[in-house]
């Protein structure tokens, strides 16, 4: 059975869920082998889709071989499985260990990885530091909640230096300009016609324009606010930039958003989100975009940001479509699809081949090396 | 394929499941949602169910009780460390083979003298030649069934209990890996027996030594952890119906707080129902009312002697602070 054929509509297929919650568990070192993914895969056929209680017991008799594991399954199943967590840490005297609590309002948006301790850093990552092994790890795998500190970090760092690199080209773009002669010569005055102070025509400065289109569906949620954190960085110095949401519908999260806090964010995609497992209707949410903003925020320079793994519920002709749109109006349109680094070449995903010719870029950012590049791709 | 688009997800478990809980209700043991999933995936993908668990907890119980709610042979091998394939699988009976072939040289004497009265020759008594003597002492009239064997080659279907594998040794383990997997034994001299109903397998396991991966591997599992208050006042009940309810509190909160002083042999529920049933047989209804009658039956729970000093000097802490105590508004 090959995972990556069951996104033909954006519903996330349940064999891929369970293989993923199996790799999961693998980095928390259980014993998710293909027989036991097999049975998981029957627990689910026979009685997962309607009931929680008696998914989490199935795939508990399933995945579990020791005492430990049957202590710790619960809250990983609850992490994945549910939306509604937060993680908070507690150390006991034995050392430390994370703790899964539940809240009605928060919406899980990281994935897991728990494997930097720093016991297994030294031995699987020989001479390797937290930041290396840390940033070539997939996000979904982050999990540990000093880990998403720590990732959360090197995304703003990211940023900033992307930032920085930002006001240095504008400096030097500024420097060494057209000289103003009719000022200089008048400030010249002063020193007896010596020119001392030469003054130079201001350049206008013209900022690029972005416009965000955030995806935020339940298969995206991992990376969201990652990516979210990163662009609010980011474009906190591009004023003029636009960002929206969207799920089954468009959610305008405002003009200048680097300003909200992130607390406001997952508000938002805590409001927009629909059950555990809910339809992205991306080409609706572009449609209502085209409609409602593209003459406004649109203009001839104007960067496009999609953020999505084009996982929706119309076909993706009808998508390629209302890309076609906001793309001929665009300076040009980067899509940002996470899942991309879990695609390998040879096969690529069919659903973005109608697509692809509309993109200006087609790129991954699914960890830091990722971003990194995207950033140079925005700022070129 | 995708398991969420198959006709087979429309195929809800409720009702087994249901029954199955009813079933063991019935035989008087009291279940959880999680165990019932488990027991329940142990007959619908036919694979072993590892139950692990301090002792006295109520993991033989549980294939007692399913081997009685689906009205089937239970068949228990009980592990001890030495253990090895001839008392688990099959074994030949030396006695009667030795016997038949005894029997055997003293027809074909009798049927020889015969055949040289008669003037026959010896080539016309085949039954009596040494392949044929070899081929009836190794077939399945001098084969003794031994439990896994008995469970593999039985006609109906079996509940087979495997207890306290972890007393087993490790080469007991690999030979156990044939059965769960496959439910085939192979015998040399027969070839392989594959089961005719596939079992139900439980194996228990206490935790005393660490079982194999593979093994692990190819069971379904399941921990059973001492229960909490409310559940076992209902073990209680359940298997001494006549208790007074206020002692069955009693004795719950006793052993629950017992559990936490460190004990050296922790008691289990199976513990908690042997004093709670002394006690009633003595005819304590209030352990604080008759404390001497109380402390002579308390070797029902207790074990070894660190664990009596203990108890003493524990004693009062014990005693007080009955959760049914609860101060009047």
């Amino acid at each position: 059975m090959n995972p990556m054929k069951n996104h033909s509509n954006n519903i996330p297929s349940v064999t891929n869920r369970v293989l993923e919650f199996a790799s999961i568990l693998r980095s928390y070192n259980f014993a998710a082998n293909p027989s036991s993914i097999n049975d998981a895969l029957r627990v689910a056929a026979e009685q997962a889709l309607h009931d929680h209680h008696l998914l989490q017991d199935g795939f508990r008799a399933c995945f579990c071989k020791t005492p430990e594991q049957w202590k710790n399954f619960d809250k990983l199943f609850v992490a994945y499985w549910k939306n509604q967590i937060t993680v908070s840490e507690e150390t006991t005297s034995e050392g430390s260990s994370s703790t899964v609590t539940t809240t009605p309002q928060t919406q899980r948006l990281v994935g897991f990885a728990g494997t930097s301790s720093d016991e297994e850093q030294s031995v699987n990552v020989y001479g390797s530091g937290d930041y290396s092994a840390l940033s070539l790890a997939d996000f979904r795998f982050v999990f540990n909640p000093a880990e998403k500190q720590l990732i959360d970090q090197y995304v703003d760092e990211l940023a900033q230096r992307c930032r920085r690199r930002y006001v240095r080209k504008t400096r030097i773009a500024n420097s060494g300009v057209r000289v103003a002669l009719p000022q200089s010569i008048k400030r010249s005055l002063q020193y007896q016609g010596a020119v001392f102070q030469l003054k130079f025509h201001a350049r206008k400065k013209k900022l690029p324009s972005f416009v965000l289109l955030l995806d935020i569906s339940q298969s995206m949620d991992i990376y969201a606010r990652l990516f979210l954190r990163f662009t609010r960085k980011l474009l906190s110095v591009f004023e003029s930039s636009h960002a929206f949401a969207f799920n089954i519908e468009l959610i305008d999260l405002g003009r200048g958003f680097h300003s909200l806090e992130e607390s406001d964010f997952e508000h938002t995609i805590n409001t927009a989100s629909q059950g555990w497992i809910g339809g992205t209707r991306i080409s609706r949410s572009f449609e209502t975009f085209n409609q409602c903003h593209l003459n406004n925020l649109v203009k001839s320079h104007t960067t496009i940001l999609v953020f999505s793994d084009g996982c929706d519920t119309a076909s993706p002709n009808d998508l390629a479509e209302q890309v076609r749109i906001f793309a001929n109006r665009a300076r040009r349109v980067i899509w940002v699809n996470p899942l991309l680094g879990r695609i390998s070449d040879d096969h690529p995903d069919p659903r973005m081949q109608p697509i692809k010719p509309y993109l200006t870029h087609y790129m991954s950012s699914h960890n830091l090396p990722s971003l990194l590049k995207l950033n140079k791709v925005l700022l070129s | 394929m995708d398991y969420a688009t198959t006709d087979k997800a429309l195929d809800l478990p409720g009702k087994d499941r249901a029954q199955l809980a009813g079933s063991l209700k019935q035989q008087g043991y009291v279940t959880d949602p999680s165990l019932i999933s488990s027991l329940y995936l142990l007959e619908k993908l036919g694979k072993p169910l590892l139950v692990e668990g301090e002792a006295g907890v109520g993991k033989t119980e549980i294939a007692k009780c399913l081997a009685k709610a689906q009205g089937r042979k239970l068949i228990r091998l009980q592990c001890y460390e030495g253990l090895d394939a001839q008392h688990a699988l099959y074994d030949w009976d030396y006695q009667r083979q030795l016997l038949a072939i005894q029997m055997s040289g003293q027809m074909s004497g009798q049927m020889s003298g015969q055949q040289q009265f008669r003037g026959e020759s010896a080539e016309q008594t085949p039954s009596t030649s040494i392949p044929d003597i070899k081929q009836a002492l190794y077939s399945e009239d001098y084969l003794l069934k031994r439990p896994l064997f008995a469970a593999i080659a039985s006609e109906e279907p079996v509940v087979l209990l495997i207890d306290e594998i972890d007393r087993a040794d490790q080469e007991f383990e690999a030979l156990l890996l044939e059965v769960l997997s496959d439910f085939q034994i192979s015998i040399p001299e027969l070839g392989t027996f594959t089961a005719r109903s596939r079992p139900s397998v439980i194996l228990t396991s206490n935790g005393i030594r660490d079982l194999s991966d593979a093994l692990r591997r190819r069971c379904l599992y399941h921990y059973i952890d001492y229960p909490p208050s409310d559940k076992e006042q209902k073990i209680i009940r359940s298997r001494l119906p006549g208790i007074d309810e206020n002692l069955a509190k009693q004795v719950v909160s006793y052993v629950q707080k017992l559990r936490t002083v460190g004990m050296r042999k922790t008691p289990g529920v199976a513990e908690s129902i042997d004093w709670a049933s002394a006690l009633m047989a003595i005819g304590v209804v209030d352990l604080r009312a008759e404390p001497e009658l109380t402390d002579s039956t308390l070797s029902c729970l207790v074990k070894t002697r660190n664990d009596l000093e203990l108890l003493k000097r524990e004693q009062a802490a014990l005693y007080g602070n009955e959760p049914d105590e609860e101060p009047q508004q």
